[in-house]
């Protein structure tokens, strides 16, 4: 590889560690294809171009003198435009949040740049993280880099398109109803969607307080493990986050040999799109050519887990926002207004009985799936739709639109699973598709010993957009 | 007026809320399926059960 915005987030780190590669150059790197991508994209809300260039010399000049910050030292990143920086805008892909400076600094972010890391800018994303197609009514559509005239998924719009254009190695991004998986498989890179805990939300944007998780999107299977090492872990500002497990980079390392993956034997099998069918049917026979044990699992009734996932979502996403539906509604856009006003509809028992069945809901799936490690399902029934055909705003037909891309991806948030979605295919008309691994409780590391295996087995997350 | 908008219109006004009887027509329509799925759920859940026995699932079901 010749560019350094080819390489992966794991690869350029280590080129910046041996000063293979300056930090210097990579930004350059990055800096230029940004120039160049961003108006057929629209991926970045701001470019931090000066800053990053005087981070990436101090970088080198660390370097030089022998300081070396952490595993990400001189790597410059872009995240979702929700994670605070203190004294920075945080916009949020929003009207009502225009011109809104973070008074603290997001505990992820501030692991990242305590590794060494910096920023280039900050992405695109749906208004408020709620919408699943990467539409935004105020920011225009982030576009997709395998076709603009595709969507991108969303809410992480922004961070898809960014990392599937080499225009950042790796992106923060958030997922409560599919907000990461669904731009890594529209965009064909790798999205880790972590357990529930494992990550502080702390001064990132809510939109449910139960099922927020903050997770990346990157190249590889090993960029995501590489992100959630420096990520993860207990943060007293999150106090869901005591007790969860650190990183174990052994675990992560694993071989995917003597692992049992389930493959389900309904609901995430129904309605497929022959192209995502056949995805799966090839990404099987991979796994047993790794030696990896096929069973199938015939899994609890996933309809009511999503069904349960979705009036929590809409219940915490009103509350938050209650006061701004009170009192600045007209500056939502129509489809974000649409949803967090059904979100007031339902009663107080109909939402506790949904947070109550949680766990029961979980026990009965790890029952279902038994000793297995790892389950295989598709992520969205097909590849990326147009963006005019997805572009329902609050429409009465819009449900059902959105409730398809999200239809795969709902029940992991509730169950609090990782989940990983890594590139296993693509559509007749060149689009990606990627397929989720989805672990145990705190089974993080195996989906991405397991992804990273797969990686080194097939080459559709070496595959690169063309801006024509 | 269906029974389903009433109740829209009046829980949203208890959050402060106000909305046209045509939003609420829309929201309706919109959780209906919804609903009907939660319905089966709370012959699932023991009586003593509460949200946060989650957690203890979750740690339970760790395998790493």
């Amino acid at each position: 590889v010749t560019d350094p915005c080819e390489l992966s987030l794991t690869e350029a780190a280590q080129a910046i560690r041996d000063r293979n590669l300056s930090s210097l150059e990579l930004t350059q790197g990055l800096l230029s294809r940004i120039e160049k991508w961003q108006p057929a994209l629209n991926a970045f809300v701001r470019v931090e171009g000066d800053s990053a260039l005087a981070q990436a010399r101090a970088a080198d000049e660390a370097l030089g003198r022998g300081q070396n910050r952490g595993p990400l030292h001189g790597v410059p990143l872009a995240h979702k435009d929700m994670y605070y920086y203190k004294g920075k805008l945080a916009e949020c892909g929003s009207r009502i949040r225009k011109g809104w400076i973070a008074p603290a600094t997001s505990t992820a972010i501030e692991r990242l740049l305590g590794a060494g890391s910096f920023s280039l800018g900050a992405l695109h994303m749906a208004e408020f993280a709620y919408g699943p197609t990467g539409h935004n009514f105020h920011l225009g559509p982030a576009r997709n880099p395998w076709n603009p005239q595709h969507i991108t998924g969303g809410s992480s719009s922004g961070s898809g398109a960014a990392v599937a254009a080499r225009l950042t190695p790796a992106a923060l991004g958030s997922d409560t109803g599919g907000s990461i998986r669904g731009p890594a498989h529209y965009c064909g890179i790798s999205g880790l969607k972590p357990s529930t805990a494992r990550v502080s939300r702390a001064n990132a944007m809510p939109l449910s307080f139960t099922l927020d998780t903050v997770g990346p999107l990157a190249r590889t299977a090993e960029d995501c493990g590489l992100i959630l090492s420096v990520i993860a872990g207990p943060d007293p500002l999150d106090p869901t986050t005591e007790g969860a497990p650190t990183w174990d980079q052994a675990a992560a390392s694993r071989p995917a040999r003597g692992m049992t993956v389930g493959v389900p034997t309904r609901f995430y099998v129904d309605d497929l799109e022959a192209e995502v069918a056949a995805a799966m049917d090839a990404t099987i026979a991979t796994l047993k050519r790794l030696g990896v044990k096929i069973v199938s699992v015939d899994l609890p009734d996933q309809m009511q887990v999503s069904a349960a996932a979705s009036v929590v979502i809409a219940v915490e996403a009103a509350t938050a926002h209650a006061p701004w539906l009170r009192t600045r509604a007209e500056e939502y856009g129509p489809q974000v207004r649409a949803r967090l006003q059904n979100g007031l509809a339902f009663t107080g028992v109909q939402y506790l009985e949904a947070l109550r069945w949680r766990g029961p809901a979980l026990a009965a799936y790890l029952e279902a799936i038994g000793e297995v490690d790892v389950v295989l399902a598709p992520t969205i029934r097909s590849a990326a739709p147009t963006i005019t055909e997805s572009d329902v705003g609050a429409e009465p037909r819009g449900d059902a639109v959105l409730g398809a891309v999200t239809r795969f991806m709902r029940p992991m948030n509730y169950l609090g699973l990782p989940s990983l979605v890594v590139p296993a295919g693509r559509s007749a008309a060149g689009l990606p598709i990627g397929l989720q691994l989805m672990g145990r409780p705190f089974g993080d590391e195996t989906v991405v010993a397991l992804g990273t295996a797969f990686q080194h087995e097939t080459d559709h997350h070496k595959r690169l957009p063309v801006l024509s | 007026m269906p029974e389903g908008v009433e109740r829209v219109l009046a829980n949203a006004r208890a959050a402060g809320v106000t909305l046209e009887a045509k939003t609420a027509e829309r929201i309706a329509n919109s959780i209906a399926p919804i609903e009907a799925q939660l319905l089966k759920t709370p012959a699932q859940v023991e009586f003593e059960h509460e949200p946060a026995t989650y957690i203890v699932v979750q740690r339970a079901g760790a395998k790493r």
